[in-house]
């Protein structure tokens, strides 16, 4: 058991059948995966908790991530080609843990926003919906 | 057009599905050619080199900034936060260990900002 650094961690995108790693990230936020279930009450149940059920489907979430924009350098310019040209693309995210732990993804669709402030640097943010659900590591 | 890699890259293996059926990931090694209509983006990367004239016009970099790139990509390799670029390029640090401290570089004797209260010379 250990409490594992974030510092180290980095987001790659599939660019030409491999996986690149995205420059300039300040944090990446997990895709928040997603056991589906329904509302299993019923008007005789007895108490007052209200019970779920599982519907035996999962929803893979959305994976995010700030970063430094620079719009001359070629992986940034590799996530708006998915807005200009959408496809399937793989990603992996790789902690720093001791093992380098992957968790890998595919993704379905991007979006693609920033923030030019007077007291910052060009930031971008980037979210990733998933097509399915990570590979984990096991 | 084709592209050359450089250095050991990951690739997502769709035709080897784990049991989950998700791709497994496979270890492409330096001097692996990657033929594929982005090939040029690997190059501007600076974890391939051109292996072809459609490649090389299409990267469209100098030598120098080949060069640069290719640096850069070591520092992201290494997961080096932005914050720390500067000590990265200075030798000063390498990356990271697992619980957050850094691996220090060669310079990292030369750096007072990595310098610990231990580290001070005791007086007594």
């Amino acid at each position: 058991m250990a409490k594992i650094k974030s510092k180290g961690t980095t987001l790659k995108q599939e660019i030409a059948s491999t996986l690149t790693t995205v420059a300039q990230v300040i944090s990446i936020t997990l895709p928040e995966c997603e056991s589906e279930t329904y509302e299993a009450d019923t008007l005789d149940s007895s108490g007052a908790e209200i019970s779920h059920e599982p519907t035996g489907r999962s929803e893979g979430g959305s994976a995010s991530a700030e970063l430094f924009y620079d719009p001359a350098l070629s992986g940034h310019q590799s996530l708006l080609s998915l807005i200009t040209t959408p496809e399937i693309t793989g990603w992996s995210i790789t902690f720093a843990d001791t093992a380098a732990s992957v968790w890998t993804f595919d993704g379905a669709g991007l979006s693609f926003g920033g923030t030019a402030a007077m007291n910052d640097g060009l930031k971008g943010n980037v979210s990733i919906k998933l097509d399915g659900l990570p590979t984990f590591p096991s | 057009m084709k592209a050359t890699l450089i250095r050991e890259m990951d690739q997502l293996d769709r035709e080897h599905l784990d049991a989950n059926r998700h791709p497994t990931i496979r270890k492409a090694p330096a001097g692996t050619v990657i033929d594929h209509p982005d090939a040029f983006r690997l190059v501007q990367q600076g974890v391939a080199i051109p292996a072809d004239e459609e490649c090389q016009r299409a990267a469209n970099r100098s030598a120098q900034q080949l060069a640069a790139a290719q640096y850069a990509y070591t520092r992201l390799a290494a997961g080096i936060h932005p914050d720390d670029y500067e000590l990265f390029d200075a030798g000063v640090i390498t990356g990271y260990n697992p619980d957050g401290t850094p691996k220090l570089g060669p310079a990292a004797e030369q750096d007072e900002s990595l310098q610990t209260e231990e580290d001070e010379p005791d007086d007594e």
